[in-house]
């Protein structure tokens, strides 16, 4: 899975904007989900995958250090800037497309798709229905 | 002066069964409690209704209040087969409020809902569960009125947005259901339950309240599967009209059994129950095979609920190939909790999928070991109810009882059963010359004339044979018949009576 995200480096994005998008992107995750599944169950889900991304980016501890009350991705913003811009690009969409399924194990691809659709058709949004591996 | 009165339209659950017991569906805009202790499938309840009717047009609003985390909740109820994943976001919404009813406000939980309303002006509202936005308010202090002021707030406001409404509720004692003031502002008050005795589980639901119309009264079983819930209501029937003198006579069905027809005075008549009763191992299969078999000769379909024996394999290669071949129906009736309504239901579904005019039940001591133990106190009124079911769909029925053996007394059935039935064959052991022999007799046909003579049987490859008639012994039913002096027994023909 290759996502949009990912490509906005090679689009001429700069790190501010990428941190922005990024912050902005989990904003609308958290607007689609939270009033179905609460915001509890968004922010175990966010905490969750920042714990299984860590191992590959050190510095999403941080993050997920910070979030351990009520997330509005700011301490993921912070920590995006202290990034290249590749690989917060890459970060981030690693980040949404473990999010994705773990919510898709939980609840079934369907329902998945059916909950992120408005914020995946977004133009930097993570992965696509398409690009979801089975 | 206008009489014109308001017309309460009555909404389709989409819960098979749950329609005929509510009288013909929901009051449309009503305010239902669906309660009951965790586990006996409120939630499940609520859902199919709301995938069953909510449309883009006339949208679903499902509050989530702790209780059951919605991402479970959305986890399990999408196993069954209503859940449609397309439907969420467009026809149904899923709203959760456990943030607000974290304060214990229930001001604000009240606004929110309302916010929510106001916003998609839903015709169906589900607040699951109840009983959390109880313990909130009460845990912070919050009065019963305060409680009772919320719910009548609710009920008013779903009631004049237009929306059919439904809290769901965790209530254990039926003591605290009838205290609870939720339950008398409520319009629709629906009580699921699981009945545990000794080791089998029963679901059961009644529906105790629902204003304006009548409800089918009484406890009624149901079943989760895959597809959802369904509720096995009662089968609903016309009684037929009675014959009687003047009235012709009404066709007769061929038993298949050569010389037994003639017994009966000319066959079963069509429409009737025949009581086969017997001790195991007399012909009683037997004979219901050939009933069938006869059936299947003459160009008609069958149906056998069989209990004890594997229906396809041991009753000989003639039904394994008329079941194979659909001209005769098997009713599984291998299903944990059963009940005799829902074997009803089963059997009169498949007479009217195959257009059958025979049934075979083999046996009712079969059935009653097959049903749940809380129905088996019932077996003589569901028993009762289920033969006029039949009845009522025109089919000729042939029941077969295991009956013990006893001679100082002429018995039919251990259930009292036998006066259910318009007629009775009884097949009995006795012995004659050190050896074992079976016998049988009509017993009643009712308003017909039938022989009344004891026929030697035996049960060669072709199935039951009559033999001659014992005319020259006395005491068969004794077991154990003495000759009588001067006298020899015959052999009948099939005509000879």
């Amino acid at each position: 899975m290759q996502a949009r995200f990912a490509r906005m480096p090679a689009d001429g994005a700069n790190i501010q904007e990428i941190a922005h998008a990024a912050r902005s992107l989990w904003h609308d995750v958290d607007a689609a989900l939270s009033p179905i599944i609460g915001q509890r169950g968004v922010d175990a889900l966010f905490k969750r995958s920042l714990y299984l991304r860590h191992s590959e980016y050190p510095w999403l501890a941080s993050v997920y250090a910070d979030s351990f009350f009520r997330n509005d991705f700011a301490a993921l913003q912070t920590a995006l800037l202290l990034q290249t811009s590749a690989t917060a690009a890459a970060a981030n969409s690693a980040l949404l497309q473990t999010f994705y399924d773990l919510l898709a194990k939980l609840i079934g691809d369907s329902l998945t798709e059916q909950l992120l659709r408005s914020v995946f058709d977004h133009p930097y949004s993570g992965p696509t229905v398409q690009e979801i591996s089975p | 002066m206008k009489t014109d009165k308001a017309k309460i339209n009555r909404l389709h659950t989409g819960v098979p069964g749950l329609d005929e017991v509510l009288g013909g569906g929901l009051p449309e805009f009503s305010f239902n409690l669906i309660a009951g202790s965790p586990g006996c499938g409120k939630t499940t309840l609520a859902n199919q209704i709301m995938f069953a009717r909510a449309t883009p047009e006339r949208s679903a609003l499902y509050f989530t209040v702790l209780g059951e985390p919605s991402l479970k909740m959305l986890r399990y109820q999408q196993q069954y087969d209503f859940f449609d994943s397309e439907k969420v976001n467009r026809a149904i919404r899923f709203v959760n409020l456990s943030e607000d009813m974290a304060t214990g406000d229930l001001e604000k939980v009240l606004a929110r809902i309302v916010g929510e309303v106001e916003t998609h002006e839903p015709a169906l509202v589900f607040v699951d569960s109840f009983r959390a936005v109880v313990r909130a308010s009460q845990r912070d202090g919050g009065s019963h009125r305060e409680l009772e002021d919320f719910v009548q707030q609710l009920g008013t406001l779903m009631t004049t947005w237009q929306a059919t409404t439904f809290l769901l509720g965790d209530y254990s004692t039926e003591g605290e259901a009838n205290s609870n003031p939720i339950f008398t502002i409520a319009d629709g008050l629906i009580l699921l339950r699981q009945s545990v005795q000794r080791n089998s589980v029963v679901r059961k639901l009644e529906v105790t309240k629902m204003r304006g119309q009548p409800t089918l009264a009484g406890i009624h079983t149901f079943r989760i599967t895959d597809a959802g819930i369904s509720v096995i209501a009662p089968v609903q029937f016309d009684v037929p009209a009675e014959s009687g003198a003047g009235m012709p006579d009404p066709p007769r069905a061929e038993l298949g059994v050569r010389g037994l027809d003639a017994m009966m005075g000319g066959g079963l008549p069509r429409g009737y129950s025949l009581l086969v009763a017997g001790p195991s191992g007399s012909g009683k299969s037997i004979l219901a095979s050939a009933f069938l078999a006869e059936g299947a000769r003459l160009g008609e379909t069958g149906i056998i609920a069989a209990f004890e024996q594997r229906p396809t394999q041991s009753r000989g290669p003639v039904m394994a190939e008329l079941i194979e071949s659909g001209r005769v129906g098997v009713v599984n009736t291998r299903v944990p909790g059963i009940s005799i309504d829902e074997i009803a239901i089963l059997i009169i579904r498949e007479i009217q999928r195959l257009k059958a005019t025979r049934v075979v039940i083999d046996s009712l001591s079969g059935c009653e070991l097959a049903l749940a133990p809380t129905f088996r106190e019932d077996f003589r009124e569901s028993m009762a109810r289920m033969v006029s079911a039949l009845a009522s769909t025109g089919v000729t029925v042939l029941m077969t009882s295991e009956l013990e053996d006893r001679y100082v007394d002429l018995r039919f059935s251990p259930y009292g059963t036998a006066f259910l039935t318009d007629a009775i064959i009884v097949q009995r052991y006795i012995e004659i010359d050190s050896h074992l022999r079976r016998v049988m007799a009509v017993v009643k046909v009712r308003n017909s004339a039938h022989s009344n003579q004891l026929h030697l049987f035996h049960i060669d490859a072709d199935g039951i044979q009559i033999d001659e008639m014992l005319i020259n012994r006395d005491g068969i039913l004794s077991g154990q018949p003495t000759r009588v002096p001067g006298l020899s027994g015959r052999h009948i023909d099939a005509d000879d009576h």
